[in-house]
């Protein structure tokens, strides 16, 4: 499904990220915000997942003390879909981020690098 | 980074409240062989192991150490509740609750708070995992203690259960040593 799903032209079908953002104007400036992902690379998809996570997370934080706010709701909704879309894309790179998006025959979970390793491997710790 | 799974690793049903056995068991959380002091030992040798499977099972270990820690807590919490001053003095259990009353906090079975001297994190990795060894079988050890003092089988299974993954993590803990020790790290 991976190489395929990298090439796919488009799925429009998608909930565009973030309709009702409070600060479009400046999402459109920063070209932060977008309907669908298909044209992101690899790294372009990291940013996003970090992006959106934190979305997530902040969403989080405020329904936990405001249960009962549909309009967050929502938005927690619509965030969790485009990241599900997200993490399902970038899992067919074969970096997966959860030991869960492992894919084909050998366990790529300890592939390096980790996250604390700047350049794609061991710093200059003997790594083969 | 981490996510939260809204469910203990293992189910922690206890019937009844015993306040001597909740003080004995909070050592299993904070102290020197308990489950806070696993996770922050293999959580934070990782940084400087320097092959990707020693990096994953200190990770891994290190994560389950985490919902360990909530299975303890649930131990000790559900054998608190409901306690009157007569048993928790009947029970040993005052000098715990003059400070905490019956929320939890890590600390050693003797009233120690939790110490960061009880973990060891060094360079050397074949020293860190070696420590690793002595931890699981130190906690082994500490759950076997439990289980000699314990009468309750409601408690006996959720400790059963923890004592048996340190036993298991020992094992993964041996094979980390093998790739080092294979590789000449």
């Amino acid at each position: 499904m991976n190489k395929d799903r990298l090439n796919k032209s488009s799925d429009g079908g998608k909930a565009p990220m973030i309709r009702n953002g409070t600060n479009t104007n400046n999402a459109q400036k920063t070209g932060t915000r977008t309907t669908n992902f298909d044209n992101l690379d690899k790294d372009a998809l990291f940013t996003k997942i970090q992006e959106l996570r934190f979305v997530k997370a902040e969403l989080e934080l405020y329904l936990d003390t405001h249960p009962g706010c549909r309009v967050a709701l929502d938005y927690y909704y619509q965030t969790i879909d485009a990241l599900r879309d997200l993490y399902e894309r970038y899992s067919a790179y074969g970096a997966p981020l959860f030991a869960s998006e492992v894919q084909g025959d050998t366990w790529s979970w300890v592939d390096n690098p980790w996250p604390w390793h700047r350049h794609g491997g061991i710093d200059g710790r003997g790594e083969e | 980074m981490w996510i939260y799974e809204k469910s203990l690793q293992h189910p922690v049903k206890i019937a009844n409240p015993n306040p001597r056995l909740a003080g004995i068991i909070i050592t299993a959380l904070g102290g020197p062989d308990g489950e806070l002091g696993a996770a922050m030992r293999y959580l934070n040798q990782r940084y400087t192991m320097p092959d990707g499977r020693v990096i994953g099972i200190l990770t891994d270990v290190g994560s389950e150490e985490l919902g360990h820690m909530e299975m303890v807590a649930s131990i000790v919490y559900q054998l608190t509740r409901n306690l009157t001053p007569d048993e928790i003095r009947a029970g040993g259990f005052d000098k715990y609750y003059v400070e905490h009353g019956a929320a939890i906090y890590p600390a050693s079975a003797s009233g120690v708070p939790f110490n960061a001297m009880a973990i060891a994190s060094k360079e050397d990795n074949l020293a860190s995992i070696t420590e690793d060894l002595a931890a699981e079988q130190k906690a082994r050890a500490m759950y076997d203690n439990i289980l000699r003092l314990s009468d309750d089988p409601d408690v006996n299974d959720a400790i059963k259960f923890l004592r048996q993954r340190e036993i298991v993590h020992f094992q993964r803990f041996g094979e980390a040593m093998e790739i080092l020790k294979d590789k000449k790290f």
